[in-house]
């Protein structure tokens, strides 16, 4: 019996009763649009995390924070260990010949900001003009600070776009003098929107002025929040991070087996951090909804079952006019496995319906992983080639005389 | 065509052992029409299943159409009934969902042949229902289906015609209609085998072996049956 024909018996099987079909497919439908929508929506937030980290240069370059251990989000000047200098930016620039350039960064929070009447409270970001070229913020207006003004520490200031709006409503800001702790800035130019960091924070809600101004004219101190590192090459980026840390280990004298009193971050790693959570509830939810899909291929079992002891007589005729065994063993099967995979395939379609509605809900980029779902057909209709394997063995081990009575 | 020796088969309920056939012997000639008549229990449909490879016997030997099957094993039978036999039901056995077309080109799907609808419209046609080829079997009369059934035995080409109590579901007029089919296919030369315990339906066979307790009681000529004089005990 030709393959084509057993195929063509098979959808006549399952035409000829929808309803039942119907519900077969359902079974596998619901946990593939589950399971679809689940990895979709983990991927597209994945997806949104790297592309916020790369919009901002995070691939390519390692940062270094004070103090040891893992410590989340940004410490400011006032509240981390002062381990971190000016002298060990300047020697990984000089001694280490994979980096290109060095950003030093001094951030405070909570500083005073007064512009007339207006009277708030933000993030100030001290950075040397390098900071502008490995994480770049786009200005929507005026201009950023550079060398010059780091040299001669002037009081200049980039206001965020919601700091500016907080300070400002709808006057222009260029060329205004606000007071950052009393002290004059002239306001040099406004940031485009950016939206959240990686981590989480309001990297629109924020003020940026030179570094030297920052560690001479405002906070007073020498020690530095970060160390934004260049690499050339962002596969060079891991072996860097690790040259780093030996340079910065004996610069601060640290004995083998003694903790860093630094930690140098990759972007990879953040991304580990960051999307951890998520990746562990997608998993989890994923392995519920596989659940599901087991459920359904027990219902796609029971109802073959229903199914092959009602056309008893019509397995009993087929033997009869000349079945073998294997011809309505492959017919049972492939019955189930067509009804599975044509249930798994209306449940992707589903689930990808349902990513990209969730996904504008949610905001994030919808990532429909074609490869992920060919995957899910697949295995949906696996599911039914093995829970169809039993139902089929009992119709094939029927004898004819008794399947012809009806028995 | 069809050479039985010692046809013996044994069914097993629980430790019951119940012999439904005892040593059965017994042959029919290419293009005969035979009836096999007897009382319920007597082992006619043990005998109509061996006959129609769809049971192995115990003991004996089965010589069907110069092939020994009585030995072989369940791929070989399914290829046996495929190529050698065609089977009419008392119950019809029609695909209830499927149009007769359909229902008789099921044997053909079961061997690697070409022009599998042209032969089942054919054989359709052969039995006068070239019309009713688009109709499912609820849309047919009882005569209809069960001439349907036997369009779908001779599509094959069968060397034999097995028919078991083909007129049990039909009435009066429809079994006449059936019997009719049989006969004029016996007179184009098939041989054919009939299961019934209807003297009525069993005087149009040329021959009936009678059976009785597993064995054959007897034979007679159809006039005898349809006399009355070979119901009951041999005269």
């Amino acid at each position: 019996m030709k393959i084509l024909s057993t195929v063509r018996v098979s959808l006549k099987g399952l035409t000829a009763n929808k309803l039942r079909t119907f519900f077969m497919m359902l079974g596998v439908l619901i946990g593939i649009a589950a399971l679809t929508v689940i990895v979709s929506v983990g991927q597209g937030a994945k997806l949104q995390v790297m592309q916020r980290m790369e919009k901002m240069g995070a691939f390519g370059a390692v940062m270094v924070v004070p103090g040891g251990g893992v410590t989340r989000g940004m410490g400011g000047v006032d509240n981390a260990p002062a381990t971190l200098t000016a002298e060990d930016a300047q020697a990984v620039k000089a001694e280490l010949p994979d980096v290109t350039d060095v950003a030093l960064v001094q951030i405070k929070r909570d500083v005073p900001v007064k512009f007339g009447g207006q009277s708030i409270a933000t993030v100030v970001w001290g950075v040397t003009p390098s900071h502008q070229k490995i994480r770049p913020a786009p200005l929507a207006r005026g201009e950023f600070f550079g060398s010059e003004e780091q040299a001669s520490a002037a009081r200049v200031a980039v206001l965020g776009p919601d700091t500016a709006a907080a300070l400002f409503g709808n006057a222009d800001p260029l060329e205004e003098t606000i007071r950052l702790d009393n002290a004059p800035f002239k306001v040099i130019g406004v940031l485009k929107r950016q939206g959240a960091s990686p981590g989480g924070g309001n990297l629109d809600d924020r003020i940026l002025i030179p570094q030297s101004t920052a560690a001479r004219r405002l906070f007073n101190v020498t020690h530095l929040s970060q160390l934004v590192v260049q690499v050339k090459g962002n596969d060079r980026v891991a072996t860097a991070a690790e040259r780093v840390k030996q340079l910065l280990r004996e610069r601060h004298h640290i004995a083998p087996g003694m903790p860093d009193d630094f930690s140098v971050r990759i972007a990879e790693q953040m991304l580990g951090v960051i999307t951890g959570t998520s990746q562990t509830l997608t998993v989890f939810l994923s392995i519920v909804a596989g659940l599901s899909l087991l459920v359904g291929g027990f219902i796609v079992m029971n109802i073959m079952l229903i199914s092959v002891s009602e056309r008893t007589k019509e397995i009993g005729l087929r033997r009869a006019v000349g079945a073998r065994r294997r011809d309505i063993l492959l017919q049972f099967i492939l019955e189930a496995g067509a009804v599975t995979a044509a249930g798994g395939l209306v449940g992707v379609l589903l689930g990808v319906g349902g990513a990209l509605a969730a996904s504008r809900l949610l905001g994030w980029p919808a990532a429909i992983s074609w490869p992920a779902i060919l995957g899910a057909v697949c295995f949906a209709g696996l599911v039914g080639l093995v829970f169809g394997v039993q139902p089929a063995r009992k119709a094939a081990a029927l004898h004819p005389v008794q399947a012809l009575r009806g028995a | 065509m069809i050479r039985m020796e010692a046809i013996r088969k044994t069914y097993r309920m629980g430790d019951v052992e119940v012999p439904a056939l005892r040593g059965i012997s017994l042959s029919v000639r290419q293009g005969e029409f035979v009836a096999i008549m007897g009382p319920s229990g007597c082992g006619k449909s043990t005998l109509m299943n061996l006959m129609g490879c769809l049971d192995t016997p115990d003991g004996g030997s089965y010589n069907l159409d110069g092939q020994e099957v009585a030995g072989l094993d369940d791929d070989a039978l399914s290829a046996v009934r495929n190529r050698k036999i065609g089977f009419v039901f008392q119950s019809f056995n029609l695909l209830p969902r499927a149009t007769a077309l359909e229902n008789v080109e099921l044997p053909l799907i079961y061997r690697d042949e070409g022009r599998i609808r042209e032969r089942a419209a054919a054989a359709l046609a052969s039995v006068g229902l070239a019309d009713r080829v688009r109709h499912k079997p609820t849309e047919l009369s009882g005569g209809q289906q069960q001439r349907v059934a036997v369009a779908r035995a001779l599509v094959t080409d069968p060397a034999i015609l097995m028919a078991d109590e083909p007129t049990g579901n039909l009435d009066t007029k429809a079994s006449e209609e059936v019997m009719g089919l049989l006969q004029d296919l016996h007179r184009q030369g098939r041989t054919i085998v009939l299961v019934t315990h209807e003297p009525d339906i069993a005087r149009h066979a040329e021959r009936v072996i009678h059976l009785k307790d597993g064995q054959i009681a007897w034979e007679s000529r159809p006039d005898e049956v349809a006399a009355g004089t070979a119901t009951g005990e041999r005269p």
